[in-house]
């Protein structure tokens, strides 16, 4: 299994289906709900129907507002608010089948998104959407080249899309607009953890050689009846540690730098991935149930 | 959140670890004068007293580019100085005699380091003063017998392999040190160079554990008290036995009269001295003391002086009392100046002082500053005292002058129960 295959497999668990509505004429207008411990509100009224319940309607335009199940409500939105329109007899039938969940965020982010011809939000944004395959999703930012999706299209990438914005022709991207984070973050060069490193390994080595000098001129120090000679090779052996220290100390600052840089840069790769910290799967299970793993 | 590591909890500790493994120097050449703790002046050369000359000693202190050494001489009474060596001593030398002195006399020397084109750099000067005397000192802790320089200033040579020596004598004329090793069972005899010529056991050695011993300088003989069996035997001087007497208990204390051989004993257990005529066939006893710990004869006056638990009793030869000293505080110890024949006297443990007393048994003078002095011996060409005192750090033996004054002091002995001289 490829890498993208299990995206879209994920994707696809994470797609909480609402059936789609289906128009019966039995004689009476009303909404029947099949989603255990969903919440559906009518007109923008109070609690309709919760889980398995059928409500009866005029016929009309309403609008619907479906809540998924509490428990999941903490990370899923809302559906949508949607109008639609009931002839007299016809019934709603909604099931969890149809209801796409995307998270969208874009580079750079802010980016206005549209689903259809309607406002949905900035990104990043999570939709909960209740429409047709044929629905659109629009992102717009000054600046940049619009980018519009097909639903199809955005669920066939994951439930958690990127989409990367172009500049319109002619306009420099700023690197925090890019999304791209290097070490430039300090304003310096990539190169410079790279040069640290190199530069620690060089002092080191060049403070353990001056170290070594030192102690051959405090031995000689040591085995001098000369208190003329003494008083200079001591003085010669304290210059050469003064050195060593120099080049240690300088050395150990640039390992720490290094260290330093290695691990902010290892925290800026892992904030870029574009997954939440926690995911959470939704698959229906024989019988209606909603199923929930973690990874 | 994002939450960034401050570099400083990197850079402390790799500046902490950078100090760390280049610490300061020690200004560590012994002859530097920054040097906190020679000042300059190192502490290898040793200067020790012997019988009209001086050795001289020094440790090699490991400097690559030494030219030699030079010894300064400088009589202390004069101020008189003098180069010791006629050529400079070698770098590989490391000791020298220096005849040119005069007994008696003070020097202090001086070591000088001769460095390649520059100024000679001194030790610290070491003093000696040169003497005839001749003192060994038995160390009951090492357990050994230790040579002592005859100024007091240092330990001149050892004998090990004894196992307890509890008291020693070196004979009148020089011949030999006849040693009483307590836990071997054995009485020694080894030259005054340390070599052993004769040793005694069990079944000779007072036929006990020996404890104390003198030779009657007529003859040579040796008398040995021990325990276990109690009693004293009497042995010739090529280790023969001549007489055993049992009937002395636990006998701490031999002395004889050089001028006539009476042989005066203190046995403690028994409470009572015991006293052998020349002619007489075996010992009187002379009760009336009370645990008696030494004892010491005046061959002029043929009197004996005696201290137990009361304080000191002199005796005449006859066994009559002479006269009785009670103010002093439990006597370990007694010797006699055989010039003058007055006494000093050692009191017990914790007291801490020693007296003159003159032979009338009036008091001459007091020396404080002891501990605990275990025996003494007076060098009669000079009226000087040497004891040995057990400190709480350490046993030394000391030199006092008749005026109190202390001469010398040596310590790094454990336990020194004996003290034996030479004049």
């Amino acid at each position: 299994m490829t890498a993208r295959s299990a995206s879209i497999l994920v994707a696809s668990f994470l797609l909480i289906a609402l059936a789609q509505p289906a128009r019966h004429a039995e004689g009476e207008t009303r909404i029947h709900l099949d989603y255990p411990d969903a919440l559906l509100i009518l007109d923008e009224g109070e609690e309709t129907c919760r889980g398995k319940a059928s409500v009866s309607m005029e016929a009309g335009r309403h609008t619907l507002t479906l809540y998924p199940p509490a428990r999941d409500a903490q990370w899923l939105p809302p559906v949508i608010a949607r109008p639609f329109e009931l002839a007299d007899g016809e019934s709603l039938v909604i099931r969890p089948e149809g209801v796409h969940y995307l998270y969208i965020s874009s580079i750079p982010s802010g980016a206005k998104i549209r689903l259809n011809a309607s406002v949905a939000g900035n990104s990043p944004l999570a939709l909960s959407i209740v429409t047709a395959t044929d629905s659109t999703i629009t992102l717009e930012q000054e600046g940049f080249v619009s980018r519009t999706l097909s639903l199809s299209e955005a669920l066939s990438q994951g439930p958690h899309i990127v989409v990367v914005m172009d500049p319109v022709a002619g306009r420099e991207v700023s690197p925090l607009e890019s999304g791209v984070r290097d070490n430039s973050a300090f304003g310096l060069p990539g190169w410079f953890p790279g040069a640290t490193l190199a530069y620690f390994i060089a002092s080191t080595a060049v403070g353990f050689h001056y170290k070594a000098r030192a102690d051959e001129l405090y031995e000689d120090y040591l085995s001098t009846s000369s208190i003329d000679r003494m008083n200079n090779l001591f003085e010669r052996a304290e210059a050469m540690d003064d050195r060593a220290r120099l080049f240690w100390v300088t050395g150990q600052a640039a390992l720490g730098t290094t260290i330093y840089f290695f691990i902010q840069n290892y925290r800026s790769r892992k904030e870029e991935r574009p997954v939440p910290a926690i995911q959470i799967n939704l698959s229906p299970r024989e019988g209606g149930s909603i199923a929930i793993s973690f990874r | 959140m994002k939450k960034n590591i401050p570099p400083r909890l990197i850079l402390i500790p790799a500046l902490l670890l950078s100090i760390y493994g280049c610490k300061g120097r020690e200004r560590a050449n012994p002859l530097d004068p920054m040097n906190p703790e020679t000042g300059g002046l190192p502490e290898n050369f040793n200067a020790v007293a012997g019988n009209s000359e001086v050795l001289l000693e020094w440790t090699d202190l490991g400097f690559a580019d030494l030219a030699g050494y030079e010894i300064l001489r400088v009589e202390e009474e004069t101020g008189e100085s003098t180069i010791v060596n006629t050529d400079p001593i070698p770098p590989m030398q490391y000791s020298l005699t220096d005849p040119e002195v005069i007994n008696a006399h003070t020097y202090s020397y001086t070591l000088f380091f001769l460095a390649p084109g520059g100024l000679p750099s001194p030790s610290v000067p070491d003093v000696a003063t040169p003497d005839p005397t001749t003192v060994w000192a038995a160390d009951f802790g090492s357990p050994s017998l230790r040579k002592i320089s005859p100024d007091a200033r240092d330990l001149v040579r050892r004998i090990s392999g004894l196992s307890g020596p509890l008291d020693l004598r070196i004979s009148p004329g020089g011949e030999a040190i006849w040693v009483a090793d307590y836990f071997s069972g054995e009485a020694r005899k080894y030259d005054l160079e340390g070599t052993l010529m004769l040793t005694l056991d069990r079944s000779a050695a007072g036929r006990g554990l020996p404890v104390c011993l003198d030779i009657d300088p007529r003859d040579l003989s040796l008398w040995i008290g021990g325990r276990s069996p109690d009693g004293v035997s009497r042995i010739d001087d090529l280790g023969t036995e001549l007489a055993w007497y049992p009937s002395i208990g636990d006998p701490v204390d031999i002395a004889v009269n050089s001028s006539n051989g009476t042989t005066w004993i203190a046995s403690r257990d028994g409470n009572a001295v015991f006293r052998k005529l020349r002619t007489d066939e075996d010992f009187t006893s002379i009760p009336g003391f009370s645990r008696p710990a030494s004892i010491a004869c005046d061959p002029f006056s043929g009197r004996c002086w005696i201290a137990d638990e009361r304080g000191i009793t002199v005796i005449e030869e006859g066994g009559e009392t002479a006269f009785r000293l009670e103010a002093f505080d439990s006597p370990r110890a007694v010797a006699i100046d055989l010039s003058d024949g007055s006494c000093w006297i050692a009191e017990t443990d914790g007291s801490g002082t020693i007296h003159h007393i003159d032979p009338m048994g009036v008091l001459i003078l007091s020396v404080g500053g002891f501990q605990a002095v275990t025996d003494m011996a007076v060098d009669p060409s000079t009226g000087n005292c040497w004891l040995t005192n057990v400190t709480s750090l350490e046993g030394e033996v000391v030199k006092v002058s008749p005026e109190g004054r202390i001469l010398g002091r040596v310590g790094r002995l454990v336990d020194p129960e004996a003290i034996s001289l030479l004049p």
